[in-house]
């Protein structure tokens, strides 16, 4: 077995299991203590008052709706290119989720460029790539941290070693890896890398049920956005996420965001 | 005049021709009368008929006298009249003298307006000045008002018009040329079946502070160039008064 490039023992006594999962399957070997949920990220982005709140509560039904309607259990994020506000969107979705009593788990899956794990701090702790690792056939042990969000869940990226690079994700230990993502938690979101500059997104999607896109608005060439849908295939999405739009590009914008300005009584 | 003084002269040398003949005969008759006693008969009579010959010598000779005095008389009317067409004469020489001097310096003058007629015309066809030409004021200098070319509101205008049709152009090219998403149904357009979700650009409070002060100082640099463009155009066109006294209220500060 390989060793882990972190001592676990600190954590031993701290491993808290999901209650489900708990009573109903056995947990996965490697959890660890809670963690700070990185809310600071879409407290900079301005996400956590009025019209955008709004909006993932919006989405969060669909996600919601088709979840029980059709068994939506994997969700990957994505977009065209890199700064579009992926890690944004995915933890409000799970934010969003985890809030109507889901138990979500956020899956950082972009080995090139890790934000989520670095933002929960949590980069140097073993993770999505761990997790997929053949052990002579031992179940490899489920790497995930819950964090001070109740219900929700992050695993982050996991060791990459940075001479030889990011390593070729393999979809059977993807597909792995999700399938025992789902008999724990209720619904899997994908953090993945950008379509174009990056080929994992692909892998991603042929395993996950459905992915989300997101644009950033004035920013995202169309033809680039219209390369990479081609090329991952338009049908696999379920919601497309027009990000930072000006406010006089959305209709009704100032009724709608005065009703969200007025103090509650 | 020259004639009748000719005859006047040729008439009295010969009547005084005349006069010293009479003369001569009268001392010959006297002469002769001396010695008439001792004379003979024939001489007698030969004297008496050089005596009647004489008288009527004397005779012609006077009759001539008077003749010639009357034409003496004549010949002085006539100078008279002469000497007054001589006087008239010489008034008309001097009338003449008069005009012809006046008209040499019409003539001169004449010369004088053409020559400068010419330099005028020159001077405004070549722009040439000859200094060595006698120079005099015909009409005092004064400051112009404004200047008669260039038209510095027209140019102004003409220039705020093409500026701003450039702007317009440049900006509509921008807006034709930017393929960027900026709204959901442009999305809508391309996933016409996915959910869409758009979320706004939400300012955070150091984001606003910085943009709202980047907004000031910009908007300070473009009122302090508007400022500037509205002063330089003013004073070219004259809408703070005279370019000459923003000058000298320049050059005194």
């Amino acid at each position: 077995m390989k060793p882990l490039p972190f001592d676990m023992t600190p954590f031993a006594e701290a491993i808290e299991m999901p209650t489900i999962t708990q009573e109903t399957k056995p947990m996965p070997a490697a959890t660890e203590s809670a963690i700070q949920f990185p809310r600071h990220i879409a407290q900079n982005a301005g996400w956590l008052s009025n019209l955008a709140n709004e909006q993932m509560h919006a989405l969060a039904t669909h996600v919601l709706a088709h979840h029980s309607e059709h068994g939506l259990r994997t969700l990957a994020v994505t977009s065209a290119l890199a700064d579009e506000g992926k890690t944004t969107v995915t933890l409000a979705l799970a934010e969003k989720l985890a809030s109507a009593g889901k138990r979500v788990l956020v899956i950082d899956l972009d080995t090139h460029r890790s934000t989520l794990s670095h933002e929960a701090h949590i980069a140097d702790l073993a993770g999505a790539l761990e997790s997929t690792e053949r052990r002579n056939g031992d179940p490899a042990p489920f790497h995930f941290y819950e964090t001070d969000c109740k219900g929700v869940s992050i695993m982050p990226t996991g060791f990459v070693d940075i001479e030889t690079g990011a390593p070729l994700l393999d979809p059977e230990r993807i597909g792995n890896l999700l399938k025992q993502a789902t008999e724990t938690f209720d619904i899997v979101v994908l953090d993945c890398p950008p379509l174009l500059p990056v080929a994992d997104t692909h892998v991603i999607g042929d395993v996950a049920d459905r992915a989300i896109l997101v644009v950033r608005a004035n920013s995202t060439p169309k033809v680039i956005l219209e390369q990479a849908l081609q090329e991952f295939g338009k049908e696999r999405f379920f919601a497309a996420i027009l990000n930072r739009a000006q406010h006089y590009h959305i209709p009704y914008f100032r009724e709608v965001y005065g009703y969200y300005r007025r103090p509650s009584r | 005049l020259a004639r009748l003084r000719v005859e006047y002269e040729e008439g009295n040398d010969k009547l005084v021709e005349q006069k010293v003949l009479i003369e001569g005969v009268k001392a010959q008759i006297v002469e002769l009368r001396g010695t008439d006693s001792k004379s003979t008969q024939s001489r007698e009579q030969y004297l008496k008929f050089l005596q009647d010959e004489n008288r009527k010598q004397i005779t012609r000779y006077e009759e001539e006298v008077v003749h010639l005095d009357t034409v003496i008389i004549d010949l002085e009317k006539n100078i008279d009249v002469a000497q007054q067409a001589l006087l008239t004469a010489a008034r008309i020489d001097s009338e003449f003298d008069a005009v012809n001097r006046e008209v040499e310096d019409i003539l001169t003058r004449d010369a004088v307006i053409q020559r400068k007629l010419t330099e005028a015309q020159n001077r405004r066809k070549y722009g040439e000045y000859d200094s060595s030409a006698p120079i005099q004021v015909e009409q005092g200098a004064f400051v112009p008002i404004k200047p008669a070319s260039p038209d510095r509101l027209m140019t102004s205008l003409v220039g705020l018009l093409i500026g701003l049709g450039v702007g317009i152009g440049l900006a509509f090219l921008r807006h034709r040329m930017d393929a960027s998403y900026r709204q959901a149904d442009d999305l809508r357009a391309l996933m016409p079946g996915a959910v869409l979700v758009t979320i706004p650009e939400v300012r955070t409070s150091g984001v606003r502070i910085g943009r709202a002060l980047m907004n000031v100082v910009a908007g300070l640099a473009l009122a302090s160039i508007f400022a500037a463009t509205v002063g330089i155009l003013g004073i070219q066109v004259g809408w703070w008064g005279e370019p000459e006294m923003i000058r000298a209220l320049i050059e005194l500060r």
